[in-house]
């Protein structure tokens, strides 16, 4: 069976060379690839070139690769902090007063007191308050600082008026 | 003299005498590895490329060859993969589709100066680059070199069948382009 196999096999590869053979008989049969005069001659001189000249130059060391990597990278994130350091500096003073004004007058309802002071230097607070030359470390918490009223504070004319505006007739309270 | 594969593993083994047996080796192969090459990339200045460095490559790796295969087998080998790797690279660095490689490399052999084959041989070289890489090295190396299946299923690491399967297709698709071109 398995020197039939070969016979088969025999059979086809001489078809199958045949069919090329065949073809190229009708060409010139000379070879076709040329290499340059002598090629061969000098042939093992550049293997033997090459390999002892194939030692790496220090810049071309895979260690010196990876250190001038490294540095690359790290000089590359210390270039992009930076940057960005300096991006938010400049969203932090790039807007004009009028343009404040008009951002906070739009949202003023989703702005509390506190917001506003907050982000107020201290020359506006003390412009806006009125309360002149004084220290401005003192201003902020001056104005956080919730003052208990009390009725010393109010004058009996105010408490007055204030009762006559409730509806009540002069002497009604007495009987409170 | 003539020197067998054994003779030149013997000098490659011995410290004394490596150096000596490498050239000898390089003598007895440098022309064969060569033309492996040449059919599979054509033009003259990449095939030199490659098989110098197919050389360099025996030599760096002569302390791993222990004579499990034949040392024409593992040169062969070799230097196909080196040939096979250079197309890849061709291909990625070109971003050709598989049928402009086909048509680079005929243009290549058309423009090559140290080619000077007759229209009869163009057009098989045509015929034959419309293979497919792997096709073509088992008709080049069966044809061209005229090796036995036995011996080329050792270099591609293939069964006997399969090569005999894959050359008798390359024979047939080189056929059908010759009767129709």
């Amino acid at each position: 069976m398995k020197g039939s196999n070969n016979i088969d096999d025999k059979m086809v590869d001489q078809i199958d060379d045949h069919v090329v053979s065949d073809f190229l008989k009708q060409s010139s049969g000379q070879s076709e690839f040329k290499t340059p005069d002598g090629y061969f001659d000098g042939f093992q001189k550049n293997v033997q070139d090459k390999i002892h000249n194939n030692k790496k130059a220090w810049w071309q060391l895979p260690q010196i690769k990876v250190a001038v990597s490294g540095i690359a990278c790290i000089v590359a994130i210390l270039v992009i902090v930076n940057n960005m350091a300096s991006t938010n500096e400049v969203a932090q003073y790039d807007f004009s007063k009028d343009e404040l004004i008009a951002y906070f007058s739009d949202n003023i309802d989703d702005i509390s007191e506190n917001d506003i002071i907050d982000v107020m230097s201290d020359a506006d607070l003390i412009e806006a308050q009125g309360f002149g030359e004084v220290d401005s470390t003192q201003v902020k918490s001056k104005i956080n600082e919730e003052v208990p009223i009390s009725l010393d504070d109010i004058s009996d004319q105010e408490i007055y008026e204030y009762m006559l505006d409730e509806g009540y007739e002069d002497g009604d309270w007495d009987n409170l | 003299m003539n020197w067998t594969d054994e003779d030149i593993i013997e000098k490659i083994k011995d410290k004394k005498t490596v150096d000596y047996g490498f050239n000898l080796l390089m003598e007895k192969y440098q022309e064969k590895v060569y033309w492996v090459i040449r059919r599979m990339v054509i033009d003259h200045e990449s095939s030199d490329d490659i098989a110098q460095e197919t050389f360099v490559k025996v030599w760096k790796n002569l302390d791993k060859f222990k004579g499990e295969s034949k040392l024409y087998t593992w040169i062969y080998r070799i230097a196909t993969n080196e040939a096979l790797t250079h197309l890849r690279k061709k291909k990625r660095r070109f971003f050709l589709p598989i049928g402009d490689v086909e048509n680079e490399l005929v243009s290549t052999l058309e423009a090559d100066t140290y080619y000077s084959g007759d229209e009869i041989q163009l057009k098989l070289q045509k015929a034959i680059l419309t293979l497919p890489e792997k096709q073509r090295l088992v008709f080049n190396i069966k044809y061209f070199e005229e090796l036995k299946f036995r011996e080329i299923a050792e270099v591609l690491e293939v069964t006997v069948g399969s090569l005999k399967a894959q050359y008798h297709h390359a024979v047939k698709k080189i056929e059908k382009y010759l009767k129709e071109d």
